[in-house]
């Protein structure tokens, strides 16, 4: 284990342990909390084989009586003494989570019913996994469906491929995911450099390691609204800074022949993706944002092609706002 | 009322997702409407999977898809009719939830929810737009029902005296549109609710773009007289909403276009191109129009000389 990578003790002995811990990180993001939680109680097996736990990153908006009103008794609740970032929420939540299999599901996102009951089935059919996902639904702030993640295979089971196909890019989100605790206790928790990618990072290393599985049906669902770290640390570009610091680590992951290769793949994509959001927040009139990520793309990749999509963006930044509202 | 043609291999999917939801035979009827499928048994299906909850008729002879939609409206007993074709389906909750706005609101003439595209295998592709965040009824229902198609037929219901008071669909139309028409009808009468979660399931499958109707442009035909059909139940529509709606049908025209392109369907794909230019010479449609010419010159360019579409034999 390395400085970077936390250290998850082994539950001690006499301990009991569920099957599940789902662990529910919190930050700010109270008022979506009860949506959240019911998903989970909807389909709750009882505390013996279930562990709930709250795990709040110090919010100012009261997530405890919302755990409290909906949880009656049924779910944990910690609060961090101070804030400490979500990354190292995350890590809490690894340390208080007592079950075999960890699922982290933030307090703003959900899953659909079945979820638990379709992700157990993995780990019965394929003990040697280490890590099972399915398919998400990404939602807009209120709930609303809006887009489906790519289909990465037809059927259910161990996906092929996988570690090279994870390496080239981020390709799906937090709540879809299950680990095993054993795989956090051999290889550490999430990175500690990494303050966005992280899940990537550790997505990555699971894959290195052990089988993973894949289930095709879209049973967890990922809430993207302005609120969410997501949504707060994009306006800096310090999104693409950290993508950047994960590849260098990944790359270290990768069979020699073939780490160069996927590096590049991912560091294209991460080129191109700043420059959509570059135009994007260009069109929206947030000047300083679009020109930060056109900064970021060419330092990413100073191919043509981003250069060329880069310079479009810091055009756009000095014509006249399209809407009049945002007009200086 | 579940209409069927040469579907029966998805018809336990459908009847799964809607006897998963069954509230007894007091409540509902459940019934399957088959026009005659020639390649398969929908009344095996039936049996195994219904066990005797799930009735089933047979057309004496084929009649089309449209006049087997009114066989169904015909045999329908409830008072919200529910066409769900033999190869879509319903998620959890959606009875429940459609039921609800006409037992609160005695105007409602329909409602519909938003719409889950799955391809062949019942893989989720995407879902349709969303129209407006919350549950409530549409003010500007008849606009959006002509100019945009926002409701497919799973995730549309209809209170039955509203088909007693309009009448059926229109058999004029052969290949398609003729739900575009009574969706659009119905919202000329009738308020008309809306459910933003996605609870209905809608199956596009690729062979139904090389159907009949894309290479003689009866597709196209169907289209505007649709679009005709509203401006006579409401002449009071603004020309712009027809212009919309004649837009709309040629950009849905072009993309059947790109679907020949790719199926390598020349003859098709002439047909549509010309049907689009003929519907609509809107901007966007021309836009479109001179993208798509220039794509099918590079797929063209792109075949191997012995691989013509119908291919001189070896």
């Amino acid at each position: 284990m390395t400085e970077y990578r936390p250290t998850i003790a082994a539950v001690p002995l006499g301990v009991h342990r569920p099957l599940w811990s789902v662990m529910i990180p919190t930050y700010q993001c109270a008022r979506y909390l009860a949506h959240t939680l019911h998903a989970v109680l909807c389909q709750d097996p009882g505390p013996d084989a279930m562990q709930i736990e709250v795990v709040d990153d110090h919010s100012t908006d009261d997530p405890e009586t919302v755990t409290r009103d909906v949880g009656r008794g049924r779910v944990g609740f910690f609060r961090q003494p101070a804030n400490v970032g979500h990354a190292r929420n995350f890590e809490t939540c690894l340390y208080r989570s007592r079950g075999h299999l960890v699922h982290l599901l933030h307090g703003d996102d959900g899953v659909r019913d079945a979820f638990y009951a379709t992700m157990e089935g993995a780990f019965q059919t394929a003990p040697s996994i280490g890590a099972a996902f399915c398919r998400q639904i990404i939602t807009d702030a209120d709930g609303n469906w809006v887009h489906i993640s790519p289909l990465e295979q037809e059927e259910s089971g161990v996906i092929e491929g996988w570690l090279d196909h994870i390496a080239s890019g981020q390709r799906l989100q937090t709540p879809a995911m299950v680990v095993r605790r054993e795989v956090y206790e051999r290889l550490g928790g999430f990175d500690r450099r990494l303050t966005w990618t992280e899940d990537w990072e550790m997505w990555v290393r699971i894959a290195k390691h052990f089988p993973v599985w894949y289930e095709p049906a879209p049973l967890a669902l990922y809430r993207v609204h302005s609120q969410s770290s997501s949504g707060r640390q994009i306006n800096t570009a310090e999104t693409i800074r950290d993508v950047r610091r994960a590849i260098e680590i990944i790359r270290g992951y990768l069979p020699a022949e073939r780490a160069d290769a996927l590096a590049r793949q991912a560091i294209h994509a991460t080129a191109h993706a700043a420059i959509r959001r570059g135009r994007r927040f260009a069109a929206s009139g947030v000047r300083a944002a679009a020109r930060a990520h056109a900064y970021e793309a060419v330092r990413t990749e100073a191919s043509p092609s981003v250069i060329a999509g880069a310079a479009r963006v810091m055009l756009a930044t000095l014509l006249p706002a399209r809407r009049p509202s945002e007009a200086p | 009322m579940i209409p069927t043609y040469n579907c029966a291999d998805y018809l336990a999917h459908t009847l799964r997702s809607v006897l998963h939801q069954d509230p007894g035979p007091d409540a509902m009827q459940i019934e399957v409407v088959d026009d005659r499928s020639e390649r398969d048994d929908p009344e095996r299906v039936v049996r195994d999977v219904g066990g005797g909850r799930v009735s089933f008729f047979r057309q004496p002879t084929n009649v089309g898809h449209v006049r087997n939609f009114n066989t169904c409206l015909e045999r329908a007993r409830g008072r919200l009719v529910h066409l769900l074709h033999g190869d879509d389906a319903v998620l959890a909750g959606f009875y429940d939830a459609m039921a609800v706005p006409f037992r609160e609101n005695s105007d409602i003439g329909a409602a519909f929810c938003r719409t889950i595209y799955m391809d062949e295998r019942g893989h989720w592709t995407s879902f349709s737009p969303l129209l407006r965040s919350g549950r409530r009824v549409l003010s500007d229902a008849l606009a959006l029902m002509a100019t945009r198609q926002p409701a497919q037929p799973p995730s549309v219901v209809v209170r039955r005296d509203v088909y007693e008071q309009l009448g059926g669909f229109d058999p004029r139309f052969r290949t398609c549109a003729e739900d575009w028409e009574m969706y659009a009808r119905i919202a000329a009468h009738y308020a008309i609710w809306y459910e933003p979660a996605p609870l209905a399931l809608y199956r596009r499958r690729p062979h139904s773009l090389t159907g009949r109707g894309i290479r003689d442009g009866q597709n196209a035909r169907d289209a505007r007289l649709a679009i005709e059909t509203y401006r006579r139940h409401d002449p009071a529509l603004p020309p712009d909403v027809t212009r919309q709606a004649r837009e709309l049908a040629a950009l849905w025209m072009l993309m059947v276009a790109r679907g020949a392109r790719d199926a390598r369907d020349d003859v098709a794909w002439l047909r549509q191109m010309w049907e689009a230019i003929r519907t609509s010479r809107s901007r966007p449609v021309l836009g479109r129009l001179v993208r798509e010419s220039a794509a099918q010159t590079r797929a063209v360019a792109r075949r191997p000389a012995l691989d013509r579409p119908h291919g001189a034999s070896a």
